[in-house]
């Protein structure tokens, strides 16, 4: 199996309900123990391809493989486990978090956003000024 | 081509695995060779689909993992958690009551 492959393989659990996170560590043990494999065929006398054909043999399919993991649903992404539960958590948690949004957008422009705020307060003082002096005006004419 | 597992194999690699790493630690390429040795190669676990497997066995608490960097390559290690000891003794007193009542059964037929 080439290394692309377990790319390919990591992507396909992803599309299936697999969280991201675990299909990368599966992907990242399969790549391991398929260079143990082919180093073990090297070391018995095999050549290079003949070594990786026999590790790839080994392994199994991407089917396989696939076919073992959809048999665990413990293995799936919560999402995908309890749709129901994430159809309603997951809107409640995005208007929950939307309100975070331009604190966390403040945060990494802090520079840009006190600016704002000094050049807003100063046109609000403005302002202020402008229709204390009006009303002023207007009582004491 | 290896021979396959027979169809009533259900629940045995999962008692392999724990029965292994309860002696050692071990990561997935040692724990497939293991299986192949102490089974005298009567049973070969699909060496891909052991992880699924392990996972499984991780997510329900019954092992734990960790990463170890061993001549330049990164393993992951996984032994028994003290939840998957009570599980292999489980295991092990179901398997030992139905490798008997199957045996009796074999060897004596007609009593029934």
């Amino acid at each position: 199996m080439p290394e692309l492959d377990f790319v390919s393989l990591q992507n396909r659990l992803v599309q299936q309900g697999v969280a991201a996170r675990y299909a990368r560590r599966l992907a990242g043990e399969l790549a391991e123990h398929y260079e143990d494999l082919r180093d073990e065929a090297i070391g018995t006398g095999f050549l290079p391809d003949e070594a990786a054909c026999f590790a790839e043999e080994q392994l199994g399919s991407a089917d396989e493989i696939l076919s073992a993991v959809f048999h665990r649903p413990e293995l799936r992404s919560w999402i995908y486990r309890y749709p129901r539960v994430a159809r309603i958590a997951l809107p409640v948690a995005f208007v929950a978090l939307l309100p975070a949004v331009p604190v966390f957008a403040g945060m990494n422009h802090a520079d840009s956003l006190l600016r704002w705020t000094c050049c807003a307060m100063l046109s609000a003082l403005f302002t202020a000024l402008l229709m204390l002096c009006l009303q002023l005006s207007i009582a004491l004419a | 081509m290896a021979q396959t597992n027979p169809p009533f194999m259900t629940g045995v690699p999962e008692l392999l695995l724990l029965r292994l790493l309860a002696q050692r630690e071990m990561y997935g390429y040692e724990l497939v060779r293991a299986v192949r040795l102490t089974t005298g190669e009567a049973i070969s676990l699909g060496e891909g689909v052991i992880y699924p497997a392990l996972h499984s066995l991780e997510r329900q608490g019954a092992l734990k993992s960790k990463r170890k960097a061993v001549d330049g390559r990164t393993r992951v290690y996984y032994s028994l958690t003290a939840l998957g000891r009570r599980r292999l003794e489980r295991l092990q007193g179901e398997w030992q009551r139905i490798q008997t009542a199957v045996t009796a059964a074999l060897e004596n037929p007609g009593r029934a």
